[in-house]
C-alpha cells in the first residue's frame, strides 16, 4: 500500500513542478539555446574590443569583490558576534543600498562625486579645495559606486554566514591559551574560509552583471554588459549582442559552479 | 574577560560599521532632500514631486500592475513546485530545483539579450517583460516556501491527520493551507519589491509606453535637472521601503536583493 502511495506521490510531485518546468523551458533554456545559435552561427566572432571589455569586467568585479571582503571582515563580525544596542538600526542601514539598481546608485555618486557634487562642496566650504569635483566620471567614481551596494551586501552575507559558526571553538582556544593573532589563524579562519569564499562569489557575480552604474557614469571605461546594451540598442546588431552576452554567461556560470565547491558544507 | 585589547577591537570594528551605515544612508537622504530644491524661486518646494508624477505616472502605474503579476504568477508557479521538492521528491526534482536557481547567477542584460533573440516575434510584448522579471523572483517563491516546509514536520502531520480519518481536501485545509500562509505572504512580499526596483532585466525588455519604473529612472536622471531625479528617486523608494520594513518585520534577517536589483 505504501509504495503505491509513493508511485502516486511521485506523480503528484512531477505534476506540481510541470508549470516551474515549462516556465525554465520557455524563459530560460529556450531563449539561450536561441542566443548560442546565433552567436556560434557561421563561426564564434571575437574581436579585440570585446575581449577588452571582458577583461576590464572581470577585473572591475575581482577588485571590487575584494575591497568589499576585505573591509566587510569586521563589520560582519561585529554584527554576527557582539551585542550592541544600535545593531537593527545598522543592519537596516546596510539593506537600503541592496534595493538600489546601478541607474539609482550611479545618480547617487553623480550628487556626491559629480563636478558639483555634494562632496567637493562642502570640502571647497571648509578647506577651499573643491577635493573630488568631477571624480564620479572617472575610474575612482566607478569603484566607488560598485563598492557602495557591494560592501553591504557582502558585509549582510558574510554576518548570517558568521552567525551560524559555533562560538564555542573559539572561546575553547581561548581558554587553552591561544593568543588572538593564533585564535584567528588557527581557529576562526578555517571555520570561515568557505563563507569568504562564498561571499566573495556573491559580490563578483553581482559586480559583473551589474552595468546601470557604467552606463551613467563613465563610458570610456568599457565593460561587457555596457557594451552588449551599446551593441544591441546603438549599433543594432544582435549577432555581436549575442556574442557578448554568451561570454558574459560563461563568465558567471563558471564563478556561479564555483559556489558549490567552496561551499560544500553548506545548503 | 575585556582586555584592553578587546576594548579597542570594538572600538575599530563597531567605528567602521557605522561608517559603512552612514555612507549608505547618506547619498539616498540627499537625493530625497535635493527633490525639495526649487530649481530658481523659493526653496523647499514640492514642485518637482509633481512634475515627476504627471510625467510618470503612467511607468508608475505599470510598475505596480506588472509586479503584481508577477508576484501572483511566481506563486503560481513557484508554490506548488516548491510543495513537491519538499514533499513529493522525486528522481531529478534535485536538479530542477538546482535549475530553477541558476538565473540567479546570470547577469539581467545577457537574459534580456537571450530572450529578446529567442521572441523575436513577440518584441515589445509586456510578457517577455514579466518572464524576464520572473527567471529572478521565482527562485525566491520555491527557495522561501520549499524551506518554510523542510522545517516542519509535515509528512508526520499529514500522516496523524490521515489516521485521525482526514481526507485530502480537509487535510490541505487544515494541516498544509495554514502552514503556506506565512512562507506565502513572504514570498509575495520579496517578489513585489524586486520587480518594483529591478533594472538590469527589465531595462532592455521594456518599451517606451510599457516602462517599469526602475527602468525609467534611467530616463529621469539623464533628461531631468538634479531636483526632479531627487523626487523620481524619492517616490521609487516611497514604493520600496514600506515592503522592506514589512519584510524585516517578518523575517527577522536582513533581505539581499541579489543579482537582480
Amino acid at each position: 500500500m505504501r509504495s503505491g502511495e509513493e508511485k502516486s506521490g511521485r506523480w503528484t510531485g512531477i505534476a506540481l513542478v510541470l508549470p516551474l518546468l515549462l516556465f525554465l523551458t520557455a524563459m530560460l533554456l529556450y531563449p539561450l539555446m536561441r542566443l548560442s545559435a546565433l552567436a556560434l552561427h557561421r563561426g564564434l566572432h571575437v574581436d579585440a574590443p570585446m575581449l577588452h571589455a571582458l577583461r576590464n569586467s572581470i577585473i572591475l568585479s575581482l577588485g571590487v569583490a575584494t575591497v568589499s571582503i576585505l573591509l566587510c571582515l569586521t563589520p560582519a563580525w561585529a554584527l554576527a558576534r557582539w551585542p550592541w544596542r544600535l545593531k537593527v538600526a545598522l543592519r537596516s542601514a546596510l539593506t537600503v543600498p541592496l534595493m538600489f539598481s546601478g541607474v539609482i546608485v550611479g545618480f547617487l555618486t553623480i550628487l556626491m562625486l559629480g563636478r558639483v557634487g555634494l562632496i567637493p562642496t562642502l570640502l571647497a566650504s571648509l578647506i577651499g579645495i573643491p577635493a573630488g569635483s568631477g571624480a564620479a566620471y572617472g575610474a575612482v567614481g566607478l569603484v566607488v559606486a560598485y563598492l557602495y551596494f557591494e560592501i553591504p551586501r557582502a558585509t549582510l552575507a558574510l554576518e548570517s554566514a558568521f552567525r551560524d559558526i559555533d562560538i564555542e571553538y573559539e572561546a575553547a582556544a581561548s581558554t587553552l591559551g591561544a593568543r588572538p593573532w593564533s585564535r584567528i589563524r588557527r581557529v576562526i579562519l578555517p571555520l570561515t574560509r568557505s563563507a569568504i569564499a562564498s561571499t566573495f562569489l556573491l559580490t563578483f557575480s553581482v559586480s559583473l552583471g551589474s552595468y546601470g552604474v557604467a552606463l551613467m557614469l563613465s563610458r570610456r571605461f568599457t565593460i561587457l554588459p555596457v557594451e552588449i546594451y551599446t551593441a544591441y540598442t546603438g549599433l543594432l546588431d544582435d549577432q555581436r549582442a549575442s556574442t557578448m552576452s554568451l561570454m558574459l554567461v560563461a563568465v558567471a556560470l563558471m564563478a556561479a559552479s564555483l559556489t558549490p565547491l567552496v561551499n560544500r558544507r553548506r545548503v | 574577560m575585556i582586555e584592553r585589547w578587546g576594548r579597542k577591537r570594538f572600538a575599530i570594528g563597531w567605528t567602521m560599521t557605522v561608517v559603512i551605515a552612514l555612507m549608505a544612508v547618506l547619498p539616498p537622504l540627499a537625493a530625497v532632500l535635493q527633490a525639495f530644491r526649487a530649481p530658481q524661486a523659493e526653496q523647499w518646494s514640492p514642485g518637482s514631486f509633481q512634475y515627476v508624477i504627471e510625467t510618470y505616472g503612467g511607468c508608475l502605474l505599470f510598475s505596480l500592475r506588472l509586479a503584481a503579476f508577477v508576484a501572483l504568477a511566481s506563486l503560481v508557479i513557484g508554490v506548488p513546485a516548491a510543495y513537491a521538492f519538499a514533499l513529493h521528491p522525486f528522481r531529478g526534482s534535485a536538479a530542477i530545483e538546482q535549475l530553477a536557481a541558476v538565473p540567479l547567477a546570470l547577469p539581467g542584460v545577457s537574459v534580456a539579450i537571450a530572450v529578446i533573440v529567442g521572441y523575436a516575434q513577440l518584441r515589445g510584448n509586456w510578457l517577455l517583460l514579466a518572464g524576464g522579471q520572473m527567471l529572478y523572483t521565482v527562485p525566491y517563491a520555491v527557495r522561501v516556501v520549499a524551506n518554510t516546509l523542510r522545517n516542519v514536520p509535515l509528512r508526520t502531520l499529514e500522516d496523524v491527520a490521515r489516521t485521525l480519518g482526514a481526507h485530502g481536501v480537509v487535510r490541505f485545509r487544515h494541516v498544509v493551507a495554514p502552514l503556506l500562509v506565512r512562507p506565502v505572504v513572504l514570498a509575495s512580499l520579496i517578489v513585489f519589491a524586486l520587480s518594483w526596483g529591478e533594472f538590469n532585466v527589465s531595462f532592455l525588455l521594456a518599451t517606451p509606453t510599457q516602462m517599469p519604473i526602475g527602468a525609467a529612472l534611467y530616463g529621469t536622471y539623464t533628461s531631468n535637472s538634479g531636483a526632479v531625479s531627487g523626487a523620481a528617486t524619492a517616490i521609487f523608494l516611497a514604493g520600496a521601503l514600506p515592503l522592506l520594513v514589512a519584510l524585516q518585520l517578518l523575517e527577522r534577517r536582513p533581505f539581499d536583493f541579489g543579482q537582480g536589483v
